[in-house]
């Protein structure tokens, strides 16, 4: 059984059709490149996953493990396994990194029956997580995002990825407004976090992150629907001639 | 204001500098008119004719400070202010004042309780003075909380009051004035009750005198919160910080006023007032009105004022990471709630700020 299965998705925002059809299957340990121009439906294929309010699907299914996700809340599609890494990560003063971390891995156990992991333990791999991504444990007292830069902001999102490790990661342009180190530190987790008994949806606009997380298939969406698949082969064509010889 | 008989008030002969014609005329100007508009002046004239006791306190035994039921006449202008005539009326009422006199910077901090009515209260820092004040309005029964401070060239004072008694009526009046490069630093932390008024004025008297406020109020079912602030800025390159995070819920009112007036001798200074509110249901009510007066032209002052619910795209990035909707309003409110507790007393304002809310949102309140 296929990880994800989109078919023959439809989905609008504001009453306005931005997914005309799409169509993407996805089986355990494979990555997913989406690439394609702006206003294509990329980011809405992420928050369509994710549930966002305001997207409304009008036709198609979508399912993880075999399981409708589409009458599913937000919350209820993380217990089964989807996670959004959020190309703007919300800024929020008040809530420290270290309580929205507990409260999201705590409620993973609640959902599945499981005990709340032990405090002491969970402080130390959160410490260990945010040291392997080059984010100091300071952080970890702040509001969550609250003041970081943009790659601190893309970082903490991977940091959340490993912590949670998900059956299905849906990263949203991760790779935006990082400079070169930042990447590679970024690639290197989404590389951890891979691995047979999960699957990557990587939205992206550019080929180089690729370089770093080589994916199994390359899909270009335009105008809601997916023109084109090959393998990452499409992505270096891609950046040597553009989107238009696909229109 | 009309129902009173000021001519019935005794005014005591060291208070005695202002006619009964002058405190008539300021409690019938448009301007005080203004700011007992959410709040039925005549609730707290009824208590201010009640009996008042001595607070209780402590860390009055250090070297420095001194004590007594009289204060120098001198300091009869300061209790009297033409936005406040209420205040006045109160002071003159009682029978006593209770004068706190701090002449050397103090390694403990004072506390004053508030279990009743309490006398008024007038604190005094001399020049240079460092001190802290710690302020427990916990009275639960209809109570009034009159405090002055006056502070000397070059001290400063952190001041932490918490009012956590909801079942009563509360009014706490709290003017301060500063001279020269004195700092007031205020963290009011607050839950609102059947009625309270915190009426707030501070007067930057001095040249580089500095205020900041940090409040954080959490008011629920039909309870009532009306806060009243002004900060005069009377002399050159003077500074005020003030936030306030409101939270209303249930049925519950939130009014928010806060004045900044800067007058025409005070350039250079420097003024910003921050309110925002959040409505949790749709049967709270908020009110918040930042009001500027400008007289000088070389000033930065600047005020915001909001009013909302919680972000979607906050409850989002929660409900996306598995935490249930419900949940993810309680940590965001909470977090908006706690952003602006601070102070030594943080760790027991949070644990009780927190505490009310979470009881009111899981339905644990009564």
């Amino acid at each position: 059984m296929s990880l994800l299965t989109v078919d023959s998705l439809h989905a609008s925002v504001q009453g306005e059709e931005i997914l005309k059809g799409l169509n993407i299957k996805i089986n355990p340990g494979e990555v997913h490149a989406i690439m394609g121009p702006n206003g294509s439906g990329k980011s809405t294929l992420a928050n369509v996953l994710s549930g966002r309010p305001g997207y409304a699907v009008t036709q198609g299914i979508v399912e993880l493990d075999g399981v409708d996700l589409l009458p599913l809340e937000p919350h209820e599609r993380a217990h089964l396994g989807v996670f959004l890494a959020f190309q703007y990560p919300v800024e929020i003063p008040g809530v420290s990194n270290m309580e929205f971390l507990k409260a999201s891995v705590d409620s993973r156990a609640h959902a599945h029956g499981a005990e709340q992991p032990n405090p002491a333990s969970f402080i130390k791999e959160v410490r260990e997580l945010a040291t392997s991504l080059n984010l100091s444990t300071e952080f970890l007292k702040r509001g969550v995002n609250e003041g970081f830069s943009g790659g601190e902001k893309k970082r903490n999102e991977i940091l959340q990825l490993l912590l949670l490790n998900p059956r299905l990661a849906v990263l949203d342009e991760t790779d935006s407004g990082l400079d070169i180190d930042a990447l590679q530190v970024v690639a290197d987790g989404i590389n951890r976090f891979r691995s047979d008994d999960n699957g990557v949806v990587l939205i992206t606009h550019y080929q180089r992150l690729l370089n770093y997380v080589v994916p199994d298939f390359v899909h270009v969406l335009a105008d809601g629907k997916i023109v084109q698949s090959g393998d990452k082969s499409l992505a270096l064509e891609l950046e040597e001639k553009g989107y238009a010889w696909l229109a | 204001m009309a129902s009173v008989n000021l001519a019935d008030i005794a005014i005591p002969a060291w208070l005695n500098r202002v006619t009964h014609d002058q405190l008539n005329i300021a409690s019938q100007t448009p301007a005080h008119a203004e700011r007992w508009k959410y709040t039925k002046a005549q609730k707290v004239l009824d208590l201010i004719e009640g009996a008042t006791e001595q607070p209780s306190i402590s860390g009055l035994e250090q070297n420095g400070v001194s004590i007594g039921t009289t204060i120098d006449p001198d300091l009869a202008a300061l209790l009297y202010d033409d936005n406040a005539p209420e205040a006045y009326i109160a002071a003159c009422l009682a029978n006593e004042v209770l004068y706190i006199d701090i002449q050397e910077s103090l390694a403990s901090p004072i506390n004053l309780s508030h279990g009743t009515s309490t006398v008024p209260v007038v604190i005094r820092l001399a020049a240079n003075v460092a001190a802290e004040l710690f302020e427990d309005c916990q009275a639960n029964e209809d109570a009034i909380h009159l405090l002055w401070i006056q502070m000397g060239p070059a001290s400063s004072l952190v001041h932490s009051r918490q009012s956590f008694e909801t079942a009563a009526s509360h009014w706490q009046f709290l003017h301060t004035l500063q001279e020269r490069m004195s700092t007031y630093t205020l963290h009011n932390h607050t839950l609102g009750a059947h009625l309270r008024r915190q009426d707030l004025h501070v007067t930057l008297n001095g040249e580089g005198a500095k205020f900041e406020l940090k409040s954080a109020a959490f008011v629920r079912s039909k309870d009532h919160l009306d806060q009243q602030l002004t900060v005069q800025h009377t002399a050159p390159r003077t500074t005020s910080r003030q936030l306030l995070n409101n939270i209303a819920a249930d049925k519950a009112s939130v009014t928010c006023n806060g004045r900044i007036h800067i007058h025409p001798n005070a350039p250079q200074s420097d003024a910003d007032l921050s309110n925002r509110n959040l409505a949790l249901g749709k049967s709270a009510t908020v009110n918040t009105k930042p009001e500027l007066e400008i007289y000088t032209d070389d000033v930065k002052c600047s005020h915001g004022a909001t009013v909302g619910q919680l972000a979607d795209d906050a409850i989002f990035y929660f409900t996306s990471r598995g935490i249930a909707p419900d949940l993810a309003q309680q940590i965001l409110s909470k977090g908006f709630l706690l952003e602006n507790v601070a102070g030594p007393n943080k760790d027991y304002a949070s644990h009780a700020l927190s505490q009310a809310l979470m009881d009111s949102l899981t339905g644990a309140a009564s």
